[in-house]
């Protein structure tokens, strides 16, 4: 039957029609052709491309070789590798096309790598851990979008507490360590938990916006994203520019895990780290373990799809988004005390620059759970500490066209090239109570 | 040579003895063929679903002119009469269509015969209640209510009229319900315009002893057969349609080559309406009465009375009213009361975080009071200076300008408020292509980048291009800013469109983008620097691609022409929205874009066009900073207007005219905050936080509610802003 | 011994509406109570206040004899009733035992969800009462006559005896229908009381032990099936005689104006839903679809209107191929399309009635001349339509949101009988409405067949399609089990067919 063999067609190819697996196959041709045409032919012949791939502590006490590559064959062979499988795609079909599409957008960045550092060293294992430190505040921030918008409130007020958050640890983390004059540990403890107080109020305030008023929860966020922006400039112009002393908490420094971080590799990327990676660590997983094996998570996975039928069973929708929307607040103000105290000590007027957004994106790209959500925000993470590494490289691209990377990233995922993610069926609808 | 004329009447479903409109308009199709010697075919429909077949026969039989009743027909018979356009139709109660040259209709006068009726209950009532019984709320019976209520007011001001609809033509029990209910609200005259179903209430009502007035024809021949039905003689008149007499005139017409397409009124004037005799209540209307009846009628024929009805039956009397009342005075007062909460909380704001008032408070609760008070009113005295200028300077620079006609120091006085103005310039651009984006359901947060897009490319047409005489340079100069903001925007449309990626992000992500952009162009050496400068501009637009000056001979003054381009896109954004298809589907792709491409609608194009037309919009905006006031681009003028321009919208409530009002506030609370900021050093990102809490009071009316206690209007049909993450 | 439940005096007033009028009403135990009356008669509120979803304004709720009050479906929980809703309150992507567990979890360690002892009382229920279910199963792949057991097991769990069901036929085949009535008597046997709301008056005849009948809002009458008819219901329901049938000519079909050739089309996860149909309609004829819901129609009717792309096949309309073309194209081609969603798509709630009569016009003259629209015109025609048509509303300026849903069906209708159409496509156009525009509508239909008009109907109420239709094609799992003339069809028949069984 001429019916069966099309579904069969479309079955071997994953469940992708024959039109979007041709384009797919076309773009691994195009990766393929554009390594050549960028890189492998304008790589100058018997240069080697160095990955250094110690770091850190692991980096002193167990070195391993670094990674020598010859430029020019490398890229030749990535290329080849590329066009093969574009030929593969169109010929035979990939089951998996979009892990294929995955390898080959990271063999495209390992080619970019390698004709970026011909004839230079460049300490991969360096770039990771800062792409890692890079990806927290986003990691934090798309954790918070999850946590929101698995019982169906979007939370687009994300850049906003992050900010908040930002500007009250400063401020209180100053205070205790200046002028209060409490040690080090203390005072950022203190404006930690200044910090993870003013996210709760302002995740209140969207909550009760959401929830109780029925605002659009788009405009509410945008509101408090004002609001935010608003306190903390002015605050910011009111206070700390004319007291300096309150504008500098002092920075967390990383703490080696005994014997993990002496793994090669991994260890100086993955755990040699300051408290807050691992309290991100403890959050990823303690939210996975809520969402899907408790009370809560249940009851909060199905307001968030069908809000109507928990209610019918007696779960209480409004206290199930008040909390939630509450922590998810509380989790975006840390993700702003980590751009302090994990990172540069001192607020800046808009430093977030972005953040809370692409966390939203990193949330969509990971598909609404918390380690997709990492996973993406680990991507963004390494475009942006890409884009400092080249710039010490010397690479002939403008500095300005890789500060654009994360959000020319952010784009493109969100334009659902890696399939279409699926919100919760009831993401961003007020519940009526009937 | 007229014999081989014939006329098809067709009733509408009726019977041709129903007494009513089929019967009159046949009695008229007879007369007008009997005094012109024409062939009358008539078929009597039975069912609704014969009727178009009934049409088409009796024109297969050879008729030229057919005669039908048009009241619940009408389209039908428009969609025949396309096929034949040789036939003409003339149809009882019914406004054609602009187009069909073959279709007379034959309208009347209600309101008139409403009028007469309504004055002659006016004079006879001595209870002062008059009652009226409407079938539907259709123009004939709307025409002949409004001009009862009229009429009785004319007569008599003290009456009241109960008016009741039944919702139905035929349903007497409604009708005779309707009149019990008249009857025991007290009122003595009641007057019926229901079909059947008023035929019922006038017998209900008579029987109760009430005078009664039927309508459309004379009830004396149809409701009460000639007396020979009880409650007769409480049978005061009838407000008669002569439906004969028009069918006639049509047909007489017809015969003499006269009769055009469109509609034929039929009032006072032609006989078209009248009241009918009184019959037996003749004895109990006073000779007074008559005289006053009839020249009331005489009156409203010469049209020195007007019974003050529109054609649709609109109360024109009451219109301009009703335009003012329905105007949202609540919803007008929950703006002013929403700027005035979040003005106190700006004061609030002000005076806690004033160092001044912490060391006063040290100094007691008293003094840090008078600290805050102080702190508060200098901050705000600075605003409204900085908002509208001094009003003494104003005055006596005026008389200056009045003695010696010296305008220099009235300029300066009215600085601020040009400057209010100047500033609102750029809002207004900004804050329609906000509101214009919502109408389409995209929420367009990138007015930031489109604004920074459209600038660039209106500096670069600006220095770039040389040698154009003004008229083509500015023009070009404003075209690449409008196209910049435009294709900037469509960008997230496309996207949006093509794979549901959320506008909001994606433009927060562009956003970001141009600054890089312009950051990288304008940098010291970059490709759109200004050579041998050691800061990041690009270079002085030639004079050609000025926004001319209000002022040229003070230019400290900003205000330029700008300001009516701003005003124009206000007109044209309304227009645009709701006076063409463009704008039609725009507006049902944002209300359900579900429906909308089930009609048809490309949801996809409209988004894109929605996105483009706003980031335009925007990029005007940037278009009349560059070319009307800096006069080449900086880079890193931060301005905000992508925040600034949502709380427009939300303000305006998405509609031009309201974006207009918005951004004349927010202009001029900008200039006083810039003012407060110098004088006052208060920072100026004051102006965040009031329009935040704007946003939210204006987005949740329930807070000011509460805080005002005001009670809450009636629900009214939501506006959507915008989606949530998914494809639409 | 006090009844299970007793309801006294119940009221309830919405804006505008008088949904529940002073209603008393009694249940048994171990008694089938069917709850009859037409859409909008106030059914639903009722069992809704009972539920604790709204609370009435006036009237007492005695449970076992003892006065209540239920401020939410928690109490309601606590007091043993229970409630099949009408569209499912089923997490789709959650397993059943997910499902049934939510809101009375238990828990193992004092944190986790323990699904595996939950799992096990749901086989025993299963097994207790014969509805076979798969407990690891997740709902949104189950087939809906599954989904309303786990349903049933959700309100078995938590114990409770007194069961609402909410039009549980709905969306079943007449052998589901057979299936959940023997489910129901085995309920009742082991002393449960059922509350069984319907519209339809055979299965009220088939398994109630008493009937109480609303209109309007206020109890018409109780009696048992012994006593009454379904002619003495049907007028008690609608309060005048009700036409059971509708009447009509013979067909005198005409040339093909729709054509359908193996057509395949995909649902929105890309499954199959579609799967090689095959078809024509002939003007003057109404060729029928039936089968239960979710077998594939929806993206078959948006195939033909080009709201979805087609995978394989063809479609001609008037003997022009149109497959893959847009759906303004589709449309000027002379189709009307009344689609099964009235809110969702055919309407723009919030314009005016006078706007949603122009929708897929607005941009033709006379509506509109050089892009500005003529809204003279626009108003006059819709004041002509809403007459013709009988759409009752306020003005033409009132938006459609604030129609009754038979009005809102109406403004569809005089928007799409009104142009000059040759081929209709009919989605559900009574769904939920009264029995008075219900035969409005069915007359209106007819009268376009015998225009000389193709109707192609879909609906899942084997009623209508039987009624309407001169042929009916059966539709299951995507495909078309077969066309049958409509004089020779039995309901035995078709229902097999609609079940996937041929003969």
């Amino acid at each position: 039957m001429a019916t069966s063999s099309t579904w069969e067609r479309i079955a071997a190819r994953g469940g992708i029609s024959p039109g979007r697996a041709r384009t797919y196959g076309f773009i691994f041709l195009g990766a393929g052709l554009l390594i050549y045409l960028l890189f492998a032919r304008v790589a100058a012949a018997g240069q080697a491309s160095t990955f250094v791939m110690n770091f850190g502590t692991a980096g002193q006490q167990v070195p391993i070789p670094d990674l020598v590559l010859p430029t020019g064959p490398t890229l030749y062979a990535l290329a080849l590798i590329c066009a093969f499988l574009g030929g593969w795609q169109l010929a035979r079909g990939f089951r998996q096309v979009n892990l294929v599409l995955g390898i080959i957008a990271g063999l495209f960045v390992w080619a970019f790598l390698t004709w970026a550092s011909q004839g230079r060293a460049f300490n991969l294992t360096g770039m990771l851990n800062s792409a890692l430190l890079r990806a927290v505040p986003i990691a934090l921030a798309g954790l918070s979008g999850v946590i929101c918008e698995r019982c169906a409130v979007i939370n687009i007020g994300i850049e906003g507490m992050m900010l908040t958050g930002a500007f009250t640890a400063t401020l209180m983390g100053s205070l205790a360590l200046n002028i209060w004059g409490w040690p080090s540990w203390a005072s950022m403890s203190f404006g930690l938990v200044s910090a993870l107080i003013s996210g709760a109020l302002m995740g209140l305030l969207l909550a009760v916006l959401a929830i109780r008023f029925k605002v659009n929860q788009i405009i509410a966020g945008t509101a408090i994203n004002i609001l935010a922006v608003g306190i903390t400039s002015f605050l910011s112009a009111r206070i700390l520019a004319h007291f300096q002393q309150l504008n500098s908490t002092g920075t967390l420094q990383p703490v080696p895990i005994p014997l993990l971080s002496r793994i090669p590799i991994i260890g100086p990327v993955i755990f040699e780290q300051n408290l807050l990676v691992y309290l991100l660590y403890i959050l990823l997983v303690v939210t996975h373990v809520v969402l899907f094996h408790t009370r809560w998570g249940l009851r909060t996975r199905a307001v968030g799809e069908h809000p109507r039928a928990a209610d019918t069973l007696g779960v209480n929708v409004f206290k199930v988004r008040y909390v939630n929307v509450t922590i998810g607040g509380m989790v975006a103000a840390l993700g702003g005390a980590f751009l302090i105290l994990g990172s540069v000590g001192r607020f800046d007027e808009l430093m977030t620059a972005g953040k809370g957004f692409i966390g939203l994106a990193a949330m969509i790209f990971g598909k609404w759970m918390p380690f997709g959500a990492f996973g993406a925000a680990l991507i963004f993470g390494f475009a942006d500490a890409l884009q400092t590494k080249l710039a010490i490289l010397q690479v002939p691209i403008p500095s300005q066209f890789l500060l654009m990377a994360p959000y020319l990233v952010t784009i493109i995922v969100l334009a659902g090239v890696v399939g279409e993610a699926v919100p919760p069926a009831a993401d961003g609808k007020p519940y009526e109570k009937q | 040579m007229q014999e081989q004329f014939r006329i098809g009447f067709v009733t509408d479903g009726g019977r041709i003895d129903d007494g009513s409109f089929n019967q009159y308009a046949y009695e008229g199709t007879v007369r007008a063929a009997q005094e012109h010697g024409l062939t009358v075919e008539l078929i009597e429909t039975r069912s609704p679903a014969e009727y178009e077949a009934n049409i088409r026969q009796v024109i297969e039989r050879g008729c030229q002119w057919v005669v039908t009743v048009g009241s619940t027909t009408g389209t039908a018979v428009e969609r025949i009469a396309a096929r034949y356009p040789k036939v003409h139709f003339v149809l009882v109660d019914y406004e054609p269509l602009q187009e069909s040259r073959n279709v007379t209709g034959l309208v009347f006068a209600e309101d008139q015969a409403g009028f007469l009726a309504g004055a002659l209950a006016g004079l006879i009532t001595e209870r002062n209640v008059v009652g009226f019984i409407g079938g539907m709320d259709v123009p004939p019976v709307r025409k002949f209510r409004l001009g009862f209520e009229h009429g009785v007011a004319f007569t008599n001001r003290r009456a009241k009229v109960l008016a009741v609809t039944t919702n139905s033509f035929t349903d007497e029990q409604k009708g005779r319900e309707a009149a019990d209910r008249l009857a025991e609200q007290g009122a003595d005259v009641v007057f019926a315009a229901a079909g059947g179903c008023g035929s019922a209430a006038i017998r209900a009502a008579a029987a109760r002893g009430v005078w009664v007035i039927g309508s459309d024809q004379d009830h004396w021949e149809t409701t009460f057969r000639k007396s020979k039905e009880p409650g007769a003689d409480r049978l005061l008149t009838s407000a008669v349609k002569r439906v004969d007499q028009a069918v006639y005139e049509a047909l007489s017409r017809a015969v003499a080559g006269k009769l055009h397409g469109g509609s034929l009124r039929f009032d006072l004037h032609n006989d078209g309406i009248s009241l009918a005799p009184f019959h037996a209540a003749d004895v109990a209307v006073p000779s007074e009465v008559r005289g006053k009846i009839l020249e009331i009628a005489e009156g409203l024929r010469a049209g020195r009375i007007r019974t003050r009805v529109g054609p649709k039956g609109e109360d024109l009397e009451r219109r301009l009213l009703a335009q003012v009342t329905a105007w949202n005075w609540q919803s007008a007062a929950m703006i002013f009361l929403a700027i005035f909460t979040a003005l106190v909380v700006g004061a609030i704001f002000i005076a806690t975080f004033d160092p001044k008032v912490w060391a006063a408070f040290g100094q007691g609760i008293g003094t840090g009071l008078a600290a805050a008070g102080a702190s508060v009113v200098k901050a705000y005295g600075a605003f409204f200076e900085g908002a509208f200028g001094n009003p003494a300077r104003i005055f006596t620079s005026l008389q200056i300008w009045l003695e010696t006609g010296d305008s220099t120091r009235l300029l300066r006085a009215i600085y601020p408020i040009t400057e209010g103005l100047r500033l609102a310039t750029p809002y207004i651009f900004a804050g329609l292509a906000v509101a214009l984006g919502f109408r389409c359901g995209l929420f367009n947060i990138g007015a930031e980048g489109q604004y920074f897009i459209g600038g660039l490319a209106s500096v670069y047409v600006g220095y770039a291009v040389t040698g154009l005489p003004w008229f083509i340079h500015l023009p070009l100069a404003l075209a690449a800013g409008i196209l910049g903001g435009a294709l900037w925007a469509s960008i997230a449309g496309f996207l949006k469109a093509r794979t549901g990626a959320h506008e909001v992000i994606n433009t927060i992500m562009l956003n970001y983008i141009s600054y890089r952009l312009a950051d990288y162009l304008l940098q010291v050496g970059g490709p759109m620097a200004r050579p041998g400068d050691s800061r990041p501009v690009s270079p002085e637009i030639l004079p050609t691609a000025y926004l001319p000056q209000f002022f040229p001979n003070d230019l400290a003054i900003r205000l330029n022409t700008g300001l009516l381009l701003a005003l124009f896109a206000v007109w044209f954004v309304y227009w645009l929205l709701f006076k063409t298809t463009v704008g039609f589907e725009i507006r049902a792709v944002g209300a359900n874009p579900r429906a909308a491409r089930t009609a048809g609608i490309s949801v996809a194009r409209n988004i894109v066009l929605a996105m483009a037309l706003s980031g335009g919009l925007a990029g005007l905006a940037g278009a009349h900073d560059i070319l009307g006031v800096l006069h080449f681009m900086p880079n890193a003028f931060f301005s905000g207007y992508g925040f600034d321009s949502i709380a427009l919208a939300l303000l305006g409530k998405s509609h031009p005219v309201g974006v207009l009002l918005a951004a004349l506030l927010f202009g001029f609370l900008r200039a006083g905050a810039q003012r407060m900021q110098g004088v006052a050093h208060v920072p100026i990102d004051i102006i965040s936080i009031l329009q935040a809490l704007i946003i939210i009071f204006i987005a949740a009316p329930e807070i000011i509610r509460f805080i005002y206690r005001i009670r809450a209007p009636k629900a009214t049909a939501e506006m959507v802003f915008t989606r949530g993450w998914g494809r639409v | 011994m006090p009844p299970v439940l007793e309801l006294r005096g119940i009221t309830k007033a919405f804006p505008g509406v008088l949904a529940n009028d002073h209603i008393n009403l009694t249940l048994e135990e171990g008694e089938i109570h069917a709850l009859l009356g037409e859409n909008g008669a106030g059914k639903t509120t009722l069992m809704n206040i009972l539920y604790g979803l709204y609370s009435p304004d006036e009237g007492e709720i005695f449970v076992r004899g003892r006065r209540v009050e239920i401020r939410g479906p928690g109490d309601a929980i606590a007091l043993g009733i229970g409630m099949v809703h009408q569209h499912f309150m089923l997490v789709p992507v959650l397993t059943v035992t997910e499902n049934v567990m939510l809101g009375v979890e238990s828990i193992k360690n004092g944190i986790f969800l323990d699904r595996s002892s939950a799992a096990r009382r749901i086989r025993e229920i299963s097994r207790q009462y014969g509805l076979h279910v798969d407990p690891d199963a997740l709902v949104k792949t189950l087939p809906v006559g599954v989904q309303q057991r786990v349903e049933i097991i959700k309100l078995l769990y938590r114990q409770a005896d007194i069961l609402i069901m909410d039009e549980p036929t709905a969306v079943l085949t007449p052998q589901e229908v057979d299936e959940l009535f023997k489910v129901i008597r085995s309920l009742a046997a082991q002393g449960k009381s059922v509350i069984f709301i319907t519209h339809k008056l055979k299965e009220v005849m088939a398994i109630a032990d008493r009937i109480t009948v609303l209109r309007n809002g206020r109890v018409v009458g109780t009696t048992t099936p012994s006593q009454t008819t379904e002619e003495q219901l049907a007028s008690m329901m609608v309060g005048r005689e009700v036409l059971l049938r509708v009447n009509k000519r013979p067909a005198m079909p005409g040339e093909t104006v729709l054509e359908v050739e193996n057509l395949e089309v995909q649902d929105d996860r890309g499954n199959p839903a579609v799967r090689g149909v095959s078809f024509e309609v002939r003007a003057g004829e109404v060729l029928g679809i039936a089968g239960v819901q979710g077998n594939g129609q929806t993206e078959l009717v948006q195939a033909l209107t080009g709201l979805r792309p087609l995978l394989a096949g063809r479609v001609r309309i008037l003997g022009e191929e149109v497959s893959g073309a847009p759906p303004r194209r589709i449309l000027e081609k002379g189709i009307a399309h009344v689609p099964e969603d009235r809110q969702q798509d055919g309407l723009v709630l919030s314009f005016p009635v006078a706007d949603n009569l122009v929708l897929n016009t607005y941009y033709l003259p006379p509506f509109a001349r050089a892009g500005t629209l003529q809204q003279e015109v626009i108003f006059t025609t819709a004041e002509q339509r809403t007459r013709e048509f009988d759409v009752r509303t306020p003005s033409i300026l009132t938006p459609v949101a604030n129609l009754s849903g038979g009005n809102q069906q109406k403004v569809i209708v005089a928007r799409e009988f009104s142009r000059p159409i040759r081929l209709l496509i009919a989605s559900q156009p009574t769904r939920g409405l009264d029995v008075g525009s219900i035969e409005y509508i069915h007359q209106r239909i007819i009268a376009k067949r015998d225009e000389g008009c193709g109707i192609l109907l879909v609906s899942p109420e084997l009623d209508e399609v039987m009624s309407l239709s001169d042929r009916i094609a059966v539709m299951y799992e995507g495909r078309i089990m077969d066309i049958l003339p409509a004089d020779q069809a039995t309901r035995e028949e078709i229902g097999l067919l609609m079940a996937g069984v041929k003969r």
